[in-house]
């Protein structure tokens, strides 16, 4: 019990039990040493100083026994008894035994009596007696040649005082060691112990989760080097900790954004209804997300879904394809895309889309593979339904330019037959007049025949002659719009401003008829058919011309960037411009918003459709009565 | 003799064939003229079996035709005419309202040797009648040489 006291307490405890126990032990041995010393040379120098008294009493008791001067002799007891120290009685007996006097008051002791007989022919003798007074020594020595006997009693009181007085002075030396001791001991403990205290509390105190401790030591020993290895540790501690908190708090942060990221994904392949899917290619685990077993009407996690349970769903007619899929993907890195139909366990059929990829290792080895699942059924539904009307679109486009086609030429047959045979009519008139005029008629009646000829029928002539032009013009006009939806575009490169130079240099002779004049700025280039938007810009450059303004000389200016894609240009005119009402029709098919100009109409409609055919853009701005600005955007020029 | 070979007009449309004719005579033109109404009368009279309406050997032709035509259109005309070894050699003419360009080079690719188209202008049309007359009196009209079927 001691023992695992000693052991559960401190090293300051430890210490001073240690020491208190050495002083004790020290004390008590010296105490012992000192108490048997002290106690023989007391008992010898009682000896020394009882047999000299016995002695004394014995030489001078000689003459008054030999004269029976009891009174002398009694005299002499007392004075010893009364004189010397420490003397508790005296007496003497004669030859006979016989007590001839004695110091007691209260007459001789019983017990006394007889007890200590002298051996003959020695100087003295002494005895130990215990009395109801304590310990005595009784010496007895003989007088002048055994006369009788003198006897002295001493108490060893004396020496039981000097021995307890002996004891107390070493109890009070120990004692004053013991003092010494704690004391010298707490300096010590200042000293030495009070770092390594500190250093204990330190290391209590880190124990407790308080790194930023530090012990501070002033001295150079091993305690000293012990605290500089403390606080160096300490330190390393403090920093691994504080990196290790840091590290934790980070991967909390992270694990929190995880999830979030995880219940955003979730809620958004719901709300998308995309499911994900990760197959472990090592374990041959398939994991399906929340969605992924909505998609496949289970509820999530009530299945374990595996490759093979995963492809008995699919159509029978698309597990090939899809198992094709899955392998080229994992073997053959191919980009893993397909859309097959899947009858869920439910019954129902869908189309499923499924995109993935497959992660490996840094020597190629797969070991995910991962992607999403998608029911695109009614996207495929209206994909289907999108088709049919494109193709129902086309048909009719192709159908209606075909009709054009047709009609258009049909109509310029009974048109060449007007022509030819309105020309026949006019000569068959002419020899009818010639006839009549040659003839005996009357002369009213070849006067009438002659203004016919020369007033009513030229009349006639001109409106039926202006009427056929113009629908020859929009029969041709109507030809080209419609070889426009068939004739397939060669795409290349344009240098646009060589083409918008060769197409203003064709157009010279109506720049000189208008007296315009012209700026071409940097263009760039664009992809387009040559032919196509060569017929743009003639068509463009020429309404810009015919819709000069007559208050001011033509300027027409063409100038082109890039942007987003496309280079866009433009061709700006200084001319009538055109009334904000008008600006939807202008681009519609006979459309022609000042009457009495001359041409089909036709011309902003091919342009239209040209540009659209290139995928491009084609659009107009204008100030009525400034001029307007009609920008065309195409494709970018492709690198070569 | 340049001016003896025939000229065989094939056009569905009585008005243009009558233009036709009646313009040549006015241009001068004084050669024979046959009019055939569709694809199928002309193909019929060139390859046919019928000895009274038939190209005669050592005869002169040359075909005037009209690409719109119901039955037997002049495209499929031309494609056969220069098909056959015989037949061959004979200038075909295209007069028609049709001026598409594919058309065209369809029809220079498959050996015409002129391709006129009819214009509403009767100025132009006469011109372009003179032209044909021209064209059919500079043209070496070769005549037709029987080989297989010789009276």
């Amino acid at each position: 019990m001691f023992s695992s006291y000693i052991h559960a307490a401190g090293l300051k405890k430890k210490f001073f039990i240690t020491a208190s126990m050495v002083i004790i032990f020290l004390g008590l041995s010296i105490g012992i040493i000192e108490y048997f010393l002290r106690s023989r040379s007391l008992h010898h120098e009682l000896e020394i100083y009882g047999s000299s008294i016995v002695r004394h009493l014995a030489d001078s008791a000689v003459d008054p026994i030999l004269t029976q001067d009891i009174v002398k002799l009694k005299r002499l007891l007392s004075e010893t008894v009364r004189e010397e120290e420490g003397i508790a009685y005296a007496y003497i007996i004669n030859s006979k035994g016989k007590i001839v006097a004695h110091s007691f008051d209260n007459g001789f002791p019983d017990g006394l009596k007889g007890i200590h007989t002298l051996m003959p022919g020695k100087a003295y003798s002494s005895m130990l007696l215990k009395t109801e007074k304590g310990y005595m020594k009784d010496f007895a020595a003989p007088i002048f040649n055994g006369i009788g006997t003198a006897y002295v009693g001493i108490s060893t009181n004396r020496i039981r005082d000097a021995l307890s007085h002996t004891m107390w002075t070493i109890s009070l030396l120990t004692a004053l060691l013991l003092v010494i001791g704690i004391l010298s001991f707490n300096f010590i403990a200042g000293t030495l112990l009070k770092p390594l205290d500190m250093l204990t509390r330190g290391a209590r105190k880190i124990g407790e989760g308080r790194y930023d401790i530090r012990v501070h030591v002033e001295s150079k020993d091993e305690v000293g080097l012990l605290a500089s290895s403390f606080n160096a540790m300490a330190e390393k501690l403090e920093a691994t900790i504080s990196a290790l908190e840091d590290d934790i708090k980070e991967r909390v942060r992270v694990e929190e954004m995880l999830r979030k990221r995880e219940r955003q994904l979730t809620e958004s392949q719901k709300a998308a209804m995309i499911g994900s899917w990760n197959l472990d290619i090592l374990n041959k685990a398939l994991d399906w997300s929340d969605e992924t077993f909505r998609r496949f009407d289970k509820e999530p996690g009530s299945v374990i879904p595996s490759e093979e349970y995963f492809v008995q769903l699919v159509h029978p007619d698309d597990r090939a394809s899809v198992a094709d899929a899955i392998r080229d993907a994992i073997e053959r890195d191919a980009p893993y895309h397909v859309q097959s139909r899947i009858i869920n366990e439910s019954g129902r059929e869908w189309v499923m889309e499924a995109y993935g990829v497959v992660e490996r290792d840094e020597k190629g080895k797969p070991l995910r593979f991962l992607g999403t699942a998608q029911d695109i059924t009614k996207r495929k539904e209206i994909d289907a339904e999108r088709e049919r009307l494109i193709r129902k679109l086309k048909d009719k486009t192709k159908e209606l330019e075909q009709v054009v086609y047709v009609v258009s030429h049909d109509l310029r047959s009974p048109l060449v037959n007007i022509e030819g045979y309105y020309k026949e009519v006019e000569f068959s008139l002419e020899d009818l007049k010639d006839a009549v005029l040659k003839s005996g008629a009357p002369r009213e009646m070849k006067e009438r025949v002659t203004e016919i000829m020369d007033k009513d029928i030229p009349e006639s002539d001109r409106y039926i002659k202006a009427s056929i032009r113009k629908m020859d013009s929009l029969l041709a006009g109507l030809l080209k719009v419609s070889r426009m939806g068939h004739a397939a575009l060669a795409i290349e490169n344009l240098d646009m401003k060589s083409l918008i130079s060769n197409v203003i240099l064709t157009l010279e002779y109506q720049f000189m008829k208008a007296g315009a004049n012209y700026e071409i700025s940097e263009l760039p280039a664009c992809a387009g058919d040559v032919k196509g938007i060569n017929q743009v810009f003639s068509n463009l450059i020429q309404n810009a011309l015919k819709y000069r303004s007559a208050e001011r000389p033509c300027f027409i200016k063409i100038s082109g960037h890039e942007e987003g894609g496309e280079s866009v240009y433009c061709v700006e005119d200084n001319g009538i411009g055109i009334k904000e009402g008008d600006m939807n029709k202008i681009f519609e098919l006979f459309s022609q918003i000042h009457k009495g100009n001359e041409g089909e109409g036709l011309g902003l409609n091919i342009a239209k459709k040209i540009v659209e055919k290139h995928n491009g853009r084609i659009w107009a701005e204008s100030e009525y009565g400034n001029g307007s600005r009609f920008f065309v955007a195409l494709p970018c020029a492709k690198n070569a | 003799m340049k001016n003896d070979a025939t000229i065989l007009i094939a056009e569905d449309d009585d008005g243009h064939a009558g233009l036709l004719t009646k313009n040549f005579r006015r241009a001068g033109l004084r050669n024979k003229t046959m009019l055939f109404s569709d694809g199928e009368e002309i193909l019929e009279f060139l390859f046919g079996e019928s000895r009274s309406q038939h190209v005669k050997d050592g005869e002169a032709y040359v075909l005037i035709l009209d690409i719109r035509m119901p039955k037997v259109d002049g495209i499929e005309v031309l494609r056969q005419v220069k098909k056959d070894k015989k037949i061959r050699p004979m200038p075909v003419i295209i007069f028609t309202t049709t001026f598409d360009p594919d058309t065209v080079k369809l029809c220079q690719e498959l050996g015409c040797s002129k391709y006129l188209v009819k214009p509403t202008d009767y100025d132009k049309f006469i011109e372009t009648i003179k032209q044909l007359g021209i064209l059919i009196t500079a043209m070496e009209v070769p005549r037709i040489i029987g080989t297989d079927k010789t009276n």
